[in-house]
């Protein structure tokens, strides 16, 4: 899927874009306004529409992405067009702004713009890598196939465990009852299996077992290995959890600072034809 | 002893069943080890977890150690069993049915509190997607959009019609009027720029010539708005040329554009003599001085424009040949021979672009003296003004006359004669002595204009004869400068000799108009055309735009009329010294 984003109908959209930066390239490197280089200028201006267009177009890519009895192009080709065109969006508004900055909602909308598109190249990023992390992590799993397997272990260790020591039976039972995948936000971004339930299991029943008798030896390295292969899946249950979420944190930016920025471009253009 | 045991189970669609079991032995233990008499198989129980003990017929029940009973939801170590009593053991409700002395032990065991879903709880613990941890892409575009909305399009609206709401959020980091400022201001208009509405007065209008001329009321138009009836000067807005917003150097165009846009064809827009010129390598006009020229017969200067390739003369009523001041040999001067270099009478203004007025007392007297006896040279005659020269010879004579003594054969005794102090004379030789210096005051006074001293460098004209005769001395103007549209600063060019410019050593007249013509500054300017090697000059490089000497901004915007006396009237009235 991800190549197809890219090479989309033979790169129709990296060679539209192509040509979209280098004219505006080559229009602002002729362009010698006298003022200098500044948004005011019929380039300024002209490249200020593009980009307000754009933006507007690459927003629709929300709507269209939503609508599947649309024909109005495929949602590859709208993808294609979006990741392109919003790459191309970053020359055209900094001609645009003729590199101008300050302390005004101008800069802000310019500032949301770049930060919509940074998130939007890390979700780029994101989808060229961890779909196929995702899937060597799962080995064919799904998390809900992670997560019945995991109490499906929890049942054994238990069983493992009824003539083992209530000191380690305690254990098993913490394991099974606080282990959990994901968590708060930074837990599921982390990964992290800190203070795990099940690790401090495994880690506290290895201790134990060796004061047990010759005769729960059996069970105990039974307990063992349940234990470590509950450890493994844990581990990978998060990180499951992770790459998920990876995919997905960067669109928490990207659609709400969207719309900041369309709350901005209205404003900005309001503005400047209230001040016109 | 003996214990019958009930094992119940509770079905889902309620009904229980029950699975009996006779215990017997010393003490009956209970737990999760399978080999307890009362073994309970859920994990929560203790491997060994309780024991009851038969104590004569009585019936009790002990925990193990590290292990709790609640006995009727108390936690206890140990009790004595009655009928009815309900004991907890891990997860398992023990009920006593008979504890009677001397009888079976009877009792009820049942899983109460069982063990839920593995699975359900674990995916009850997780939280697997972002989504699932409250946040929420929608109602955070929402809010952003909303604040920004607010914050930078409502609130300035709001605040260009209502000075309350502006006043309201001066102080805050981000006016509503900065909040919208596009770029940085001109520094004059750093003091109020912060306004928006100084200059933005209407809403979705651009700014006024209005709001310019409530402060530029003196600015002068560029041309006579009524000889000159063109859109494309007339309606042109004050800022099409200055461009705020765009920091200090974008305020005033500079480009070609600014002029040659009108005046590449000018001639053809509007039938003026003025010549075309867009760019200063390729079009611009030669060349002409504006000189003063005198009517002799009128007695007054009239300004004059010619090209310099047709030598114009200009008429200053002064003689001076600059070739003769600059010789190699030096002019004679009172300390001797001196060789003059231009300095010596050519000093720059204090802002370097033009040069001070020649001043005959200042630059000429030391040589050109203005004495009448050649006896006693610190005698001069006042400069400038005949009657007042003749004045002063008659009383100098005069009061030689009255003191007698003076040498001249042809003068009456009384002067001749020398005197005794206290010595009188009469009224005849009184009347005698007056009558001889008047009329040395009008010889000396003609040999002064006519020959000696005046004529050197004035044209005198012997206006009447007879017993008072009357000399009159063309009035002199000097240029201040042969180009006055333009602006030439001496100061940027110092780097060269003034004879690079000025050809002033082969001058014989003070007619010669000792500027170069316009090719001479094409050795090192250009226009933006074609101009890799030299230096880029654009018209507002030497032109001004705002030149029309008697119509002002403030006229032509409606503005109270002013009236200022034009340079060039100016000029006319002021005579050299």
């Amino acid at each position: 899927m991800h190549q197809s984003l890219f090479v989309y109908s033979g790169y129709r959209y990296f060679k539209l874009s192509m040509i979209l930066i280098i004219a505006s390239v080559v229009a602002y490197a002729i362009h010698a306004p006298v003022d200098g280089p500044n948004g005011g200028t019929w380039l300024g201006y002209t490249l200020g529409g593009l980009g307000a267009f754009l933006i507007l177009l690459l927003m629709w890519f929300g709507m269209r992405k939503r609508s599947y009895k649309s024909s109005m192009g495929k949602v590859e080709g709208w993808l294609s067009a979006h990741v392109y065109l919003g790459l191309a969006l970053i020359v055209i508004a900094t001609l645009h702004a003729g590199f101008q900055i300050g302390w005004n909602l101008h800069t802000l909308a310019y500032l949301l713009m770049f930060i919509v598109i940074f998130s939007g190249i890390f979700g780029v990023y994101a989808y060229l890598r961890y779909p196929d992390l995702m899937t060597k992590n799962r080995r064919g799993n799904t998390l809900d196939l992670m997560l019945i397997e995991m109490s499906e272990l929890d049942r054994e260790c238990r069983e493992a465990a009824s003539q083992l020591s209530d000191e380690i039976n305690k254990c098993i039972l913490e394991s099974s009852e606080k282990t959990k995948i994901g968590g708060s936000v930074r837990q599921q971004l982390s990964g992290s299996s800190k203070n795990c339930a099940t690790q401090a299991a495994f880690e506290k029943v290895n201790d134990l077992k060796q004061s047990l008798p010759r005769e729960m030896a059996d069970d105990a390295s039974r307990l063992m290995t349940l234990l470590g292969k509950k450890c493994e899946l844990v581990q990978r249950a998060r990180r499951d959890v992770q790459y998920k979420a990876m995919m997905d944190v960067w669109l928490y930016f990207h659609v709400p600072l969207s719309f900041a920025l369309l709350a901005a471009l209205i404003a900005h253009v309001v503005s400047i034809f209230f001040y016109w | 002893m003996q214990c019958n045991v009930s094992f119940l189970t509770r079905k889902s669609r309620g009904g229980v069943t029950h699975k009996d079991d006779v215990i017997t032995g010393t003490s009956i233990r209970i737990g999760r080890s399978t080999d307890n008499e009362l073994y309970l198989s859920d994990f929560r129980t203790s491997l060994h977890h309780a024991t009851i003990h038969d104590r004569q017929g009585r019936y009790y029940i002990e925990a193990e150690s590290g292990s709790d009973i609640r006995v009727n939801n108390d936690i206890s170590q140990s009790a004595r069993l009655n009928s009815g009593d309900v004991i907890a053991v891990g997860p398992y409700d023990i009920e006593i049915i008979s504890a009677d002395e001397g009888k079976d032990l009877e009792v009820s065991v049942e899983l109460v509190r069982q063990l839920g879903d593995d699975l359900e709880q674990l995916k009850q613990r997780s939280t697997t997607t972002l989504a699932a941890t409250g946040l929420s892409r929608r109602r955070w575009s929402w809010v952003f959009f909303t604040v920004i909305a607010v914050l930078f399009l409502a609130l300035p609206i709001t605040a260009f019609f209502s000075d309350g709401v502006r006043d309201l959020f001066k102080d805050a980091p981000v006016t509503a009027d900065i909040a919208w400022k596009s770029g940085d201001f001109e520094s004059a208009h750093t003091f109020f720029a912060n306004d928006c509405k100084a200059c933005h007065q209407e809403a979705f209008t651009t700014v006024r010539d209005v709001a310019c001329v409530t402060c530029h009321t003196e600015t002068h138009t560029h041309a006579d708005p009524l000889f000159f009836e063109l859109s494309g000067l007339n309606e042109t807005r004050c800022a099409t040329c200055h461009k705020e917003h765009n920091g200090r150097d974008g305020l005033v165009r500079r480009d070609e554009g600014l002029c040659g846009d009108c005046h590449k064809d000018l001639d053809e827009k509007t039938g003026t003599d003025l010549k075309n010129a867009h760019d200063f390598g390729n079009n611009h006009p030669d060349f002409s001085a504006t000189m003063f020229r005198y009517n002799a017969s009128a007695k007054t200067f009239a300004l004059q424009r010619e090209a310099l390739k047709d030598k114009p003369v200009e008429t200053s009523n002064l003689k001076f040949p600059h070739d003769k001041h600059l010789t190699a040999e030096g002019v004679d001067a009172p300390g001797g021979s001196r060789v003059m270099v231009c300095a010596d009478c050519h000093e720059a203004e204090p802002g370097g672009i033009g040069m001070k007025p020649i001043n005959m007392k200042q630059h000429c007297a030391e040589c050109h003296s203005l004495e009448f006896e050649a006896d006693i040279p610190q005698r001069i005659v006042p400069h400038g003004n005949l009657e007042h020269i003749l004045y002063t010879l008659t009383e100098y004579y005069g009061n030689v006359a009255l003191k007698g003594g003076y040498e001249d054969i042809d003068a009456p005794a009384v002067v001749q004669n020398r005197r005794r102090p206290g010595q009188r004379i009469t009224p005849r030789e009184r009347k005698d002595a007056f009558l001889w210096a008047k009329q040395k005051a009008m010889n000396v006074g003609e040999d002064l204009f006519e020959d000696r001293v005046c004529a050197t460098c004035h044209d005198v004209t012997k206006v009447r004869d007879g017993d008072s005769p009357k000399w009159e001395i063309a009035p002199v103007r000097i240029a201040d400068t042969w180009l006055p549209k333009s602006r030439f600063v001496h100061k940027k060019h110092e780097t060269m000799q003034c004879t690079d410019c000025h050809d002033a050593g082969k001058s014989e007249e003070s007619g010669d108009v000792l500027i170069p013509a316009i090719d001479n500054c094409q050795q090192c300017h250009a226009g933006t055309e074609a101009a890799h090697n030299k230096i880029e000059s654009t018209c507002v490089d030497c032109h001004g735009f705002h030149i029309a000497d008697d119509f002002l901004l403030g006229d032509r915007k409606g503005m109270p009329a002013r009236t200022k006396k034009s340079a060039t009237a100016a000029r006319m009235e002021k005579p050299s010294k």
